[in-house]
């Protein structure tokens, strides 16, 4: 018995359907259900067009998902869209982006014999059950935005290739699961250890391939907040976001968030696989950024988020009235100094002024921000934003680009007509 | 409602800690196709892109990507991510990428971006004489699959094992190579071999059910 079955059947037959699931839940008759397979419901749900050349694409319900935008089917890849930034500073679990690089994916994880191994520059190698990890100390709450490293990269001019992605690679969660220093402290760093690399159960399809393996310096992954995480909103991982354990690296972007977490190994010296040696990589300078053409000629790991933000209540084309105002909302973030203020322009730069901030729900969140504007004659008004964190790093009012097509920050501009 | 659905699922296991049911997912079906071309390349992309990757890693990229763009990443796949086509190969690939997805499609090559559902596609020549193993070849099944051991996919002894006992087992076998598969032999999905006729697609699972 399939639940798809149901889902697709009519309304009596889907609450026939959850008193069934009650009753079997109420008897702990789960096991009836044997290995439930959640089954994307009736494919394709329409199409949107991305704001740029060649942006159409489908929009898809995965399972465990609300329709996204399809990037890429195998592996999956799906965006936010990006009107889900405006229901609210917290992305819900059923919308948030999926972003895998290889196509051997994990679609049955049994949460009994899924084990968690941490090897290498160690005293104790550990080989864990879920439910050893979720013991070893106590929980912790964190809300973090995770951003992929590509995430706008479809709006580049000239184009980047790569992933041709929108501003919808993003969201925002209350991570829940315990410091990744707990599990090192129990394993016990050897001396001298210089790294830890973090693998998953996503594998290449062909064995010879680099599979995806991010690793962090010891310091960052004993500073007590990087998070190994198995609930997002109060609600166990999507199988597409990493369950049953993710990596949560607050401030970092969405590369080092390591899926379905397997093996941990430190490492006594600096980990040289492809996805940090080769890819990943951006210019070593502060801007991290070079002229369109040319090669950098010194990289690093690309690591730390820079500063964001963006109007979310109204968007290009949008019709407002003439006369009356409105209340924009938007939000912004940072890679974790916080967000101290956000300015918006209603004239396209001329003139800025001082949003209010929302609440702070710390500083690796989104934060959200709200201005009244009143368009005082009709036709075209140029908004932007702009925010600086607490350091006084801001935003470029024209892109700053890399080779990747990664970290794109620009001042983001929306275009109303006032009617 | 699903949403419902799958929370009262999980929640059904939280309720029953020593009896947790795994959590399954089944992904929606693949879609998107290589637009038909007559370039050499069409068959050679068909035969090795999607072994790996869905059409669409190349049919989002700008269509102004250059040939040099191509070029170099058709070469990446190889090294390092590991595609087995031969050197030879590659100027044929490159040139049908760039005419049909990249910065020298003109209006007869140029391609949509629409997952089209699999459109007519030209059947292979003389395919109700080509046997089992000329189309083994013309498919490059066995990047994926070996008659003995597991590669990618499973080895073909295998899969006629697991098939032994049903009694149609050659037309479930023939329209797993047709349509694809996945979640039935690890995490890799079968592609879908959508060209093949019914004969071939016959043929082919004959051969394996025999193995």
């Amino acid at each position: 018995m399939k639940p798809t079955l149901e889902l697709t059947a009519d309304a009596l037959q889907r609450r026939a359907f959850l008193k069934f699931l009650r009753q079997a839940s109420a008897l702990g008759a789960a096991t009836a259900f044997g290995s439930k397979a959640l089954t994307a419901l009736a494919g394709e749900s329409g199409h949107v067009t991305l704001p740029f050349e060649n942006g159409e694409r489908d929009l898809v319900a995965y399972p465990q998902k609300r329709p996204l935008i399809l990037h890429t089917a195998r592996p999956p890849q799906l965006e936010t869209p990006f009107s889900v930034f405006n229901e609210g500073v917290i992305t819900p679990n059923d919308a948030f982006f999926v972003r895998y690089h290889w196509s051997g994916i994990p679609t049955s994880i049994d949460p009994l014999t899924y084990r968690l191994r941490i090897g290498g520059n160690v005293n104790s190698p550990l080989d864990l059950s879920l439910a050893d990890l979720k013991q070893m100390a106590d929980t912790v709450d964190l809300v973090a935005v995770n951003q992929c490293s590509g995430n706008s990269r479809g709006h580049f001019m000239p184009r980047v290739n790569g992933g041709q992605l929108s501003n919808g690679a993003m969201g925002n969660a209350r991570w829940t699961g315990i410091p990744l220093r707990k599990v090192l402290e129990k394993s016990g760093v050897k001396a001298g250890s210089v790294q830890v690399a973090f693998n998953g159960l996503d594998t290449p399809p062909v064995g010879n391939a680099p599979d995806l393996i991010k690793a962090l310096n010891i310091d960052h992954a004993l500073d007590g907040e990087v998070m190994l995480a198995w609930q997002m909103n109060g609600a166990d991982l999507p199988l597409l976001n990493g369950y049953p354990v993710r990596l949560v690296v607050p401030g970092y972007y969405g590369t080092y968030w390591v899926k379905h977490v397997s093996d941990i190994t430190v490492t006594g010296k600096v980990f040289d696989g492809f996805w940090m040696s080769k890819a990943y990589r951006i210019p070593d300078n502060p801007c991290a950024c070079i002229e369109p053409e040319k090669e950098s000629a010194k990289t690093t790991p690309i690591n730390r988020m820079n500063v964001r933000s963006f109007i979310t209540s109204l968007t290009n084309g949008m019709q407002i009235k003439s006369g009356r105002q409105v209340i924009v909302r938007g939000i912004a973030f940072d890679g974790g100094y916080g967000v101290t203020e956000v300015a918006f322009s209603p004239d396209g730069g001329q003139n800025w002024q001082t949003a209010q901030l929302g609440k702070d729900l710390g500083r690796y969140s989104f934060r959200e921000w709200s201005v009244a504007f009143t368009a005082k004659r009709k036709g075209n008004h140029e908004l932007l934003v702009r925010a600086i964190n607490r350091i006084g790093q801001g935003q470029p009012l024209s892109p700053l680009v890399n080779p990747g097509g990664y970290m794109r920050n620009v001042v983001e501009s929306t275009h109303v007509v006032a009617v | 409602m699903r949403h419902i659905l799958i929370r009262i699922l999980l929640a059904a296991s939280a309720l029953a800690p020593y009896s947790a049911i795994a959590l399954d997912i089944q992904l929606p079906p693949e879609t998107a196709v290589f637009k038909p071309s007559e370039l050499p390349g069409y068959t050679l992309v068909q035969r090795n892109c999607t072994i790996c990757h869905s059409v669409h890693y190349i049919q989002s990229q700008p269509p102004t990507s250059p040939r040099s763009y191509w070029e170099a990443t058709v070469k990446k796949m190889r090294v390092p991510f590991g595609a087995k086509f031969p050197d030879e190969d590659i100027p044929a690939i490159v040139d049908y990428l760039v005419k049909t997805y990249g910065a020298e499609r003109n209006s007869k090559t140029m391609a949509l971006n629409t997952a089209n559902k699999p459109a007519i596609i030209v059947p292979m020549a003389a395919s109700s004489l080509a046997d089992a193993k000329t189309l083994l070849a013309a498919n490059n099944c066995l990047a994926c699959h070996a008659i003995d051991n597991k590669i990618v996919g499973p080895a073909f002894r295998d899969v006629a094992a697991k098939y032994a006992s049903k009694t149609n087992a050659a037309a479930l076998v023939a329209r797993n190579i047709r349509d694809g598969g996945a979640n039935k032999w690890g995490p890799v999905s079968m592609p879908a071999f959508g060209k093949l006729s019914d004969a071939e697609a016959d043929t082919l699972a004959h051969y394996v059910l025999s193995q």
